[in-house]
């Protein structure tokens, strides 16, 4: 394994970088002091990847919504028996989950750390499916989907997604639907996993406390030997308009509750990515973060309350600014927003402001690698982008007013926007 | 047993402790002052909305917006109030979380920067002629009233809160979390600002701090300003007295929901447990519905696939061991039995050995992971403190290894269920749709 070693002088402190023969990419974040380890085995592998091509393949394969998020459910079944029973010897706690652009499956323990993070790196290495097992998840994660029918939050945010995205399938819910996961077959879970969980396309990420020199001999026992094979993705043709200003939807809700935002394209350099998610997420709080003459206003007037809140909502092949909250009348909250965007547009941004909340970012960036589990997850979802943990407090420190002001000029296309509103259905 | 206790203890003022937590492997320091008081459906709605209002601002950041800037100097330092219960009792929470000074590009004294804004709410709020300022009194009451409304929109936690409220129908522990909506309207300003002040007099006061920083220049500012201070802390009840009714109570609710809510509340003992008997209900918790190895996951979920999630957790203060699951509307029922099922196996010992095991080393984990996170040691300790007792999380680990086979048998024997409530979709007005 070739290895080197991530250094950060600003927090004076490092990790450990391997990269495995297979193409594998492995950090070990040792923690001094803290009894829980924590493990991610994690691949760049979601929601949205449900068109590929493997190399070696003449065409592109379909594979119905929710695929991703299946496998994750079916991969904890081996022959055997599931694999919570693995950590359950150790006494370890295992999760996974699946989002649109990723799959993980991790444990936390704070005994025989050797032996879970063994059992984590086979189980996610045996796929096991059968027309049995397959069947029986139908009624677990139908059930899961019932759950997110009800939920406001969730409906809200993807009534946003499906009024500003055309094809990207970032519009799709992550389970798919009760018939979309119905057409799912054990050969078509064998493709996906094939085509995916290669280990040139996954990263191990370890921090707590653990002893880095037993996870390297772990890792060299158990990870298989497999030809890297590239996956190709189609290009999803987004067009940069939104596909329509607003949709509507009706739930058992008290207060109208509203998402709104913009569609923006993401950089293909990582680095350039990332300092664009920064340069958004200062001006989301100079904006319309708790310090904004807008969020002030608004709350004053009775429209906004604490609820409501913004992100830069970001991943690979997609990025879009999202604000939302409740409101008893959403379309006034967009209206007086967009008119605070255009008057910052004309008269620039304060100085003052700007430096606070770039100064509050690096206070929580810092606060992100605080605990084992936030950590690990950190360390990992930037190697997925290509880049360092450590990355994001350097960028930060550079960027500057007038980058900002640049960004604020052209990350707001009036026709990349919509708005989204869940409202009380009729009684 | 009796692991070293980390917890440094002191009383600073009358009816008021300062405790703290020195680790350096936090690169931040979370501060909090816990005011405990009393639940009485005379006081809750008020004890719901003050802390509410005193976290927006105060005299040396007179505006919400003012405070948040200063916040964001402070390398956006977070102030957060929550209102918890403890059993009967109620715990206002305002915290202070932010880098140690070790990491402030200016060399600021963190600590004692968040001692003096806690404070500053605390004492010093925005005043207008002598009484709490209107408009943001008339923001804060609206917000809780939308929040108490909007307590339909999470179903799940909807389910569980109406649950609770039923099992304990006429006691502390059955007050809305949020209060009553017709209260709030009676408080005026006068009647806010007798609040505030009957609040700081009769609370317990839990001052704690956890992370890197040297506390004691925080202590020092708090001992100060709460020295001299003739203060009248309530006697707290914390456990609960209820009695489970002759047969089980059922209620079902109907509400246009894709999925319905099953809850299941039993009674597992009033007043406080003794030692063992509360490690063996954990234990029982957790080979009942507590783990991804439990009866109700294996069984309920995983063998009939009847839900997505299904499971079981008991709060020793109430005294009462909840079981919670979304289903299929037709499917409640079938559910319902399964449960029963499951509780009667445990009841029965007709678990295997390898099932005991696998939820005493998952418990043992979570009480040695409780240390590696500033809010997991803050409200372990707060808990021991508020009991008188002195026990690490490893001390209950060890409990729990202490507990057989029998003890868990008799721990599920002693639960009465008490209370079953659906929310039972009605099947209309689901997900309908407009602009798609």
């Amino acid at each position: 394994m070739r290895k080197s070693v991530i250094r950060s002088e600003r927090m004076g402190e490092s990790y450990i970088r391997l990269e495995h023969e297979s193409g594998l990419r492995i950090l070990l974040y040792p923690m001094q002091g803290f009894r829980s380890a924590y493990a991610i085995f994690g691949t760049d592998y979601g929601s949205i990847d449900n068109c590929f091509r493997v190399e070696g393949e003449p065409d592109f394969t379909e594979v119905p919504d929710g695929i991703a998020h299946y496998l994750e459910h079916k991969l904890f079944e081996s022959e055997d028996g599931d694999a919570f029973t693995l950590f359950a010897r150790t006494g370890a706690s295992a999760n996974a989950y699946t989002s649109f652009d990723r799959t993980c499956y991790l444990f936390s323990c704070t005994d025989r750390f050797e032996d879970s993070f063994r059992a984590l790196l086979q189980f996610v290495q045996q796929p096991y499916f059968t027309e049995e097992t397959v069947a029986k998840e139908q009624g677990i994660i139908g059930q899961e989907i019932r759950m997110y029918d009800d939920n406001p939050g969730w409906q809200v945010m993807f009534g946003l997604l499906t009024a500003l995205y055309r094809r990207h399938p970032i519009c799709r819910d992550i389970a798919g639907t009760v018939e979309s996961i119905a057409q799912i077959t054990p050969e078509l879970l064998y493709r996906c996993y094939r085509a995916f969980y290669n280990p040139a396309n996954m990263v191990v990420t370890v921090a707590g406390n653990f002893d880095p020199e037993a996870a390297e001999r772990i890792l060299n026992e158990e990870i298989r030997p497999v030809q890297p094979r590239a996956v190709e993705r189609p290009d999803f043709d987004e067009p940069p308009e939104a596909l329509r200003p607003e949709t509507v939807k009706q739930l058992d809700v008290s207060e109208p509750v509203f998402y709104f935002g913009w569609k923006q394209a993401p950089c293909a350099s990582p680095r350039e990515e990332l300092r664009e998610q920064i340069l958004f997420n200062i001006l989301l709080d100079l904006l319309a973060g708790p310090t904004s003459e807008f969020y002030e206003r608004m709350n004053r007037a009775g429209l906004l309350n604490q609820t409501f809140g913004s992100e830069v909502f970001a991943g690979r092949s997609y990025r879009a600014l999202f604000f939302g909250g409740e409101s008893r009348d959403p379309r006034a909250v967009f209206s007086a927003f967009c008119e605070t965007l255009e008057k910052a547009k004309r008269d620039g941004l304060p100085e003052e402001e700007f430096l606070e909340c770039k100064n509050a970012l690096y206070g929580r960036a810092l606060r992100d690698i605080n605990d084992v589990e936030t950590a690990a997850t950190a360390l990992f979802s930037y190697e997925m982008m290509g880049l360092s943990v450590y990355d994001v407090s350097e960028t930060i420190a550079a960027v500057t007013l007038e980058e900002a002001e640049r960004a604020l000029r052209e990350g707001f296309d009036p026709r990349a926007r919509a708005l989204s509103i869940v409202e009380p259905a009729a009684r | 047993m009796n692991h070293a206790y980390p917890l440094k203890r002191e009383q600073i003022a009358d009816g008021t402790m300062f405790s703290s937590v020195a680790d350096s492997r936090f690169k931040t320091n979370l501060l909090t002052v816990n005011l405990i008081l009393p639940t009485a459906r005379e006081t809750v709605t008020e004890n719901a909305l003050l802390p509410l209002v005193l976290e927006k601002c105060w005299e040396e950041a007179p505006t919400n917006r003012a405070f948040s800037r200063q916040l964001n100097r402070l390398y956006g330092a977070s102030v957060d109030c929550a209102s918890a219960r403890i059993g009967g009792a109620s715990a206002l929470s305002l915290s202070f979380s932010a880098i140690d000074s070790a990491y402030a590009l200016a060399g600021e004294n963190m600590l004692a920067e968040g001692a003096r804004i806690l404070l500053g709410l605390l004492f010093r709020p925005v005043l207008q002629n002598g009484l709490l300022e209107e408009e943001n009194l008339a923001l804060q009451k609206q917000y809780l009233a939308d929040t108490i409304l909007a307590d339909i929109n999470e179903k799940r936690s909807y389910a569980l809160g109406q649950t609770l409220q039923r099992m304990f129908e006429g006691e502390p522990c059955g007050l809305p979390r949020y209060g009553f909506l017709e209260d709030i309207e009676k408080i005026t300003p006068a009647a806010a600002t007798a609040a505030w002040k009957r609040i700081l007099d009769t609370a317990r006061v839990e001052i704690f701090h956890v992370g890197m920083g040297d506390p004691s220049g925080a202590k020092a500012l708090f001992s100060e300003a709460f020295r001299g201070k003739q203060r009248h802390p309530l006697p707290l009840a914390l456990f609960s007295s209820h009695t489970p009714p002759a047969s089980p109570r059922e209620f079902r609710e109907e509400k246009p929901v894709a999925q319905s809510k099953l809850c299941m509340g039993f009674a597992a003992g009033s007043g406080p447990a003794t030692a063992a008997d509360l490690s063996a209900m954990r234990l029982m918790t957790a080979v009942f519905g507590g783990t991804p190895t439990s009866r109700l996951f294996v069984n309920v979920r995983e063998k009939r696939s009847l839900c997505y999630y299904c499971a079981a957790r008991y709060d020793r203060f109430k005294g009462a061991l909840i079981v919670d699951s979304g289903v299929e509307h037709d499917k409640a029922e079938e559910t319902k039995a399964a449960i029963l099922e499951e509780l009667e196996a445990v009841r029965r010992g007709e678990f295997t050995g390898e099932e005991l095991d696998f939820a005493r080393l998952s418990l043992q984990n979570t009480y040695r992971s409780v240390g590696d996170s500033a809010y997991g040691l803050e409200s372990f300790y707060l808990g021991q403190s508020l009991l008188g007792l002195e026990e690490t999380p490893e001390d209950q680990g060890e409990q729990i290894a202490a507990v057989t086979r029998e003890a868990v048998c008799e721990a599920a024997n002693r639960l009465v269920l008490d209370t079953v409530y659906l929310l039972a979709g009605s099947g209309e007005g689901e997900n309908t749709c407009e602009n798609q």
